[in-house]
């Protein structure tokens, strides 16, 4: 593989990653699912129930056609599928793609980036709501851009604070650094702890989870992001369910980087592949058993009160921003 | 007053405004009067005196001696136990009759039912009659009136088969709604996500909060009354009336039981009594408990949710193992009751025992989660001057701060039994330790719910405390004869029986060869959907204006859990 040019080996490098994260992202939802329902005494579907929910509404399902709805409402799921496939595969679950000779596009991922791709997806999914014109999509979308509203900042504030430790808002650089140092060293930090905890917050927020939303939830009047895809059906469904499913296992990812960076592959991959892979899988399984087990002892907040929870997040996110300033720059 | 004065007073008033007055039961008094003038002074009197508007019934009496429509108002004293009927006569060929919307606002839903039902339309004092058409829906013609006598069941249904043949969809859309501008309509319904009734909600919005609810029902139409009057005899009424509303079907059967029992004048012996006071109780259990359950997984907190309906289904189950149905259905006759085996009295002792006990753990454990007080305390609040003004009944008054339980106000069977009494006195007249269970919240009407839930479990125990000495343990039917007497031909009888959602109420007239002329309804529900609606529009408790957001509708909507199908019969 050494013998690719530069540009050609990243490329490989991305749709390897994203393809990866794409097929194992359903998985993820899934066995977030069944943890969950064993949490509550119920015997859960299997983990494998999402891929026949896809498979159902890919290929048995006819999609009616929603007369009045413009070209939006139809380019919306692919659209938003490929804003979390491209995230899929910047994000280093396997490999870091900051390798030696890369061209300059392609030297890792940059933590603004990601979140002008999220508010992108965000975007497109709220103009097909708007496009469907019924009015659980717009209370919906009012709703989903309340929260994204508080949640911006949030993450602004702490990737300005992992830029401003690492002095790189690149997140493969920013790993890469992180290898070099102990498990000590990287959680005596209190910078790495604060900001695992604003980004934890602005996980559950992103994803729907409590104690933001009811994730699984039948009752329209109180949905917030689920209602946008309402008007969905078939394929165009299956696609943002798909996308959902992609979008958690981002965020899984990206916190289990930050838990435990010295898994990743770094020069040659065919040597720590597979392993790569293990242990990665590993960090995904502990990341989900920890998000359902903050789960079941949550409960809902009032949609009010969500500005609070994520106040608290960006207070959280400052201190964070103010100890590297004080340390590092003072 | 004692009950001795206030009866004379009623006797007294009555004699004044009626022209006929007579004596239905011991503690009712009935009147008849045909002057619309005299009907709204007498109601004046009534709501300054607070009595409650029980019912209104309707009944086609072309064909009997007064040749003419007549509306049954039925009232009940809020604190004893006396009954007051209002017959007024329409008069022959009129189709009009003074509504009493101004002094008693729960008249609405009856009046609404009578409009399209009999087609009788009620003057409002402003001069306005009903509206027609909010009970029966698109695919039954307008001019349906099926309580009406003149038509058999197959020529009603041929006038709505041939209404449909065209195949249009005949609903009204949203879009004819008035809205002011700026704010928007949000229809919801009647056909919902999950598995519940069909009931459509449209809300008036601005933003997050809810200007305005209107509540459309009778989706569930499924002439239930119409029945009752040409299909079952008295004597077999009993399983209609168990289908009423599949979560209270055993207080249905009971009240219908009862109002037989009051015509052919054969009250049920002791025993039947008992167990009808224990298969009472049961069913108010598991609801509430299921109720909470609910709560708690509208609120998110699965795992209690799910710890919580374990319980209830554990009761469920006691009700399958002793009753032989899990919804106690079957068990009521005209006369008394019938078990399919001897009541195993130390099994239901012991696992209800179990089941309150972990019911109180999982409530407890509610009410310490901050989370869930800070979502149901100040949410969705009935005032008790709203419960009062709407005629909200049962659990929903209760929580509000209104004493209104007919186990204790109209006690019958066992409830009249004052070893019983003495255990009912502190939990429904609401002078406990805890306030917080009177505000008319989310959360008052959950500790109601839980108080409620101890309070029928100490009730159980006693009650099976006197079954143990009871010389009839091995026995599975406990039945009196019932014997109809032709004199009794069409007079009316009443039977209620407090349910868990509040009192239940069958109103019926004995017609020839044994049959029913004439069987009304009374859901709690009727009542208490008026209640939901004050609980969110707009409001003021305690000089502060109070909103509701979208999002805490459906808490609000499951806190009250009312019936789709015991309202629109």
């Amino acid at each position: 593989m050494q013998e690719f040019p530069p540009l050609f080996r990243s490329l490989i490098i991305l749709i390897a990653q994203a393809s990866f994260n794409a097929v194992i992202a359903p998985g993820a939802i899934g066995l977030l699912r069944w943890f969950n329902a064993r949490l509550q005494h119920r015997r859960g579907a299997d983990i494998f129930q999402p891929y026949r929910d896809l498979y159902k509404l890919t290929f048995r399902r006819q999609s009616s056609i929603f007369e009045p709805t413009s070209g939006i409402f139809w380019i919306a799921p692919p659209a938003i599928l490929a804003c979390y496939f491209l995230l899929g595969g910047l994000l280093p679950s396997l490999f870091l793609t900051d390798l030696p000779g890369a061209p300059a596009p392609w030297r890792g991922l940059d933590l603004l980036f990601v979140i002008y791709l999220l508010g992108l997806a965000k975007f497109i999914a709220g103009l097909a709501a708007f496009d469907a014109a019924t009015p659980f999509g717009n209370i919906s979308n009012g709703r989903q851009f309340f929260l994204h509203l508080l949640v911006e900042p949030v993450f602004l504030a702490t990737v300005y604070a992992l830029a401003l430790k690492g002095h790189t808002s690149n997140l493969d650089r920013f790993i890469a650094d992180q290898q070099q140092l102990s498990v000590i060293s990287v959680f005596a930090n209190p910078v790495m702890i604060l900001v695992l905890l604003s980004l934890g917050t602005i996980s559950l927020a992103e994803n729907g989870r409590l104690p933001f939303d009811k994730p699984g939830t039948h009752l329209e009047l109180t949905m917030i992001e689920p209602g946008t895809s309402l008007e969905f059906n078939g394929r165009g469904l299956a696609l943002i369910e798909w996308a959902n499913a992609m979008k958690l296992t981002f965020f899984v990812s990206l916190l289990s980087d930050l838990l435990f960076p010295w898994s990743l592959a770094t020069k040659s991959f065919s040597a720590t592949l597979l392993p790569g892979m293990l242990v990665y899988l590993v960090k995904l399984v502990a990341v989900i058993f920890l998000v359902a087990l903050w789960e079941i002892t949550r409960a809902k907040l009032r949609l009010r009160a969500v500005s609070g929870a994520l106040m608290a997040a960006l207070g959280v996110a400052f201190i964070a921003l103010v100890y590297v300033i004080m340390t590092d720059y003072l | 007053m004692s009950l001795d004065a206030t009866y004379r007073q009623f006797y007294q008033w009555a004699e004044k405004y009626g022209e006929w007055l007579y004596l239905p039961a011991s503690n009712h008094i009935a009147t008849r009067l045909q002057e619309p003038d005299a009907l709204r002074a007498f109601a004046r009197l009534l709501a300054d005196a607070r009595v409650y508007l029980a019912t209104v019934v309707a009944n086609d009496e072309r064909e009997l001696e007064d040749h003419c429509f007549k509306i049954y108002y039925l009232f009940s004293h809020p604190t004893e136990d006396l009954f007051l009927t209002v017959e007024y006569l329409l008069g022959q060929g009129a189709e009009f009759y003074p509504s009493l919307f101004a002094l008693f606002s729960s008249v609405d839903s009856f009046e609404r039912e009578i409009r399209d039902l009999f087609g009788l339309k009620a003057i409002r004092e402003n001069g306005e009659t009903v509206q027609p058409r909010s009970w029966l829906h698109a695919p039954y013609p307008a001019d349906l009136f099926p309580l009406r006598r003149d038509r058999t069941n197959a020529q009603l249904k041929q006038a709505v088969d041939a209404y449909n043949r065209d195949g249009l969809d005949r609903s009204t859309p949203v879009e004819t709604m008035s809205v002011n501008p700026g704010s928007l309509l949000l229809s919801v319904g009647p056909v919902h996500a999950g598995i519940i009734e069909p009931g459509r909600f449209v809300f008036r919005i601005a933003g997050e909060v809810i200007d305005d609810l209107t509540i459309f029902l009778g989706y569930a139409h499924k002439g239930i009354e119409r029945l009752f009057q040409t299909r079952p005899t008295l004597t077999d009424g009993w399983r209609l009336a168990e289908q009423v509303s599949g979560d209270s079907a055993f207080a249905h059967g009971l009240a219908y039981c009862r109002a037989v029992e009051m015509l052919a004048n054969a009250p049920p012996e002791t025993a039947a009594e008992l167990l009808r006071g224990l298969f009472l109780e049961l069913e108010r259990m598991y609801n509430h408990i299921g109720d909470v359950a609910a709560l708690a997984q509208d609120v998110a907190l699965e795992q209690i949710a799910s710890e919580i309906a374990v319980v209830r289904e554990n009761l469920v189950r006691l009700n399958a193992a002793i009753a032989g149905h899990r919804y106690l259905r079957g068990l009521n006759r005209p006369g008394g009751i019938c078990l399919p085996r001897p009541l195993d009295h130390a099994r239901i002792a012991m696992e209800l025992h179990s089941a309150v006990e972990s019911f109180n753990i999982l409530a407890n454990e509610l009410t310490n989660r901050s989370a869930f007080r800070d979502r149901t305390i100040e949410t969705g609040v009935l005032t008790s001057s709203d419960a009062l003004a709407t005629g909200a009944t049962g659990l929903a008054a209760r929580a509000s701060g209104i004493a209104r339980d007919f186990r204790c106000t109209h006690p019958s069977g066992v409830y009249c039994e004052p070893w019983l009494r003495r255990l009912m006195e502190p939990a429904p007249f609401g002078k406990t330790d805890l306030p917080e269970a009177t505000r008319g919240d989310v959360y008052a009407r959950f500790l109601t719910r839980v108080r409620e839930v101890n309070t029928s479990a100490a009730l159980i125990h006693a009650i099976l405390e006197r079954w143990k000495d009871c010389g009839e343990k091995e026995n599975t039917d406990f039945l009196t004869e019932i014997r109809f007497n032709p004199d009794r031909n069409f007079t009316f009888a009443l039977g209620y029986a407090e349910g868990w959602r509040g009192e239940i109420i069958y109103w019926l007239m004995q017609d020839k060869m044994e049959h029913i002329y004439r069987c009304q309804v009374r859901d709690p529900s009727m009542l208490n959907w008026l209640a939901l609606r004050c609980s969110i529009v707009p409001h003021e408790v305690e000089g502060k204006r109070v909103e509701t957001i979208l999002p805490d509708f459906p808490l609000i909507n499951k806190s009250f859990n009312l019936s789709y199908s015991g309202n629109d019969l």
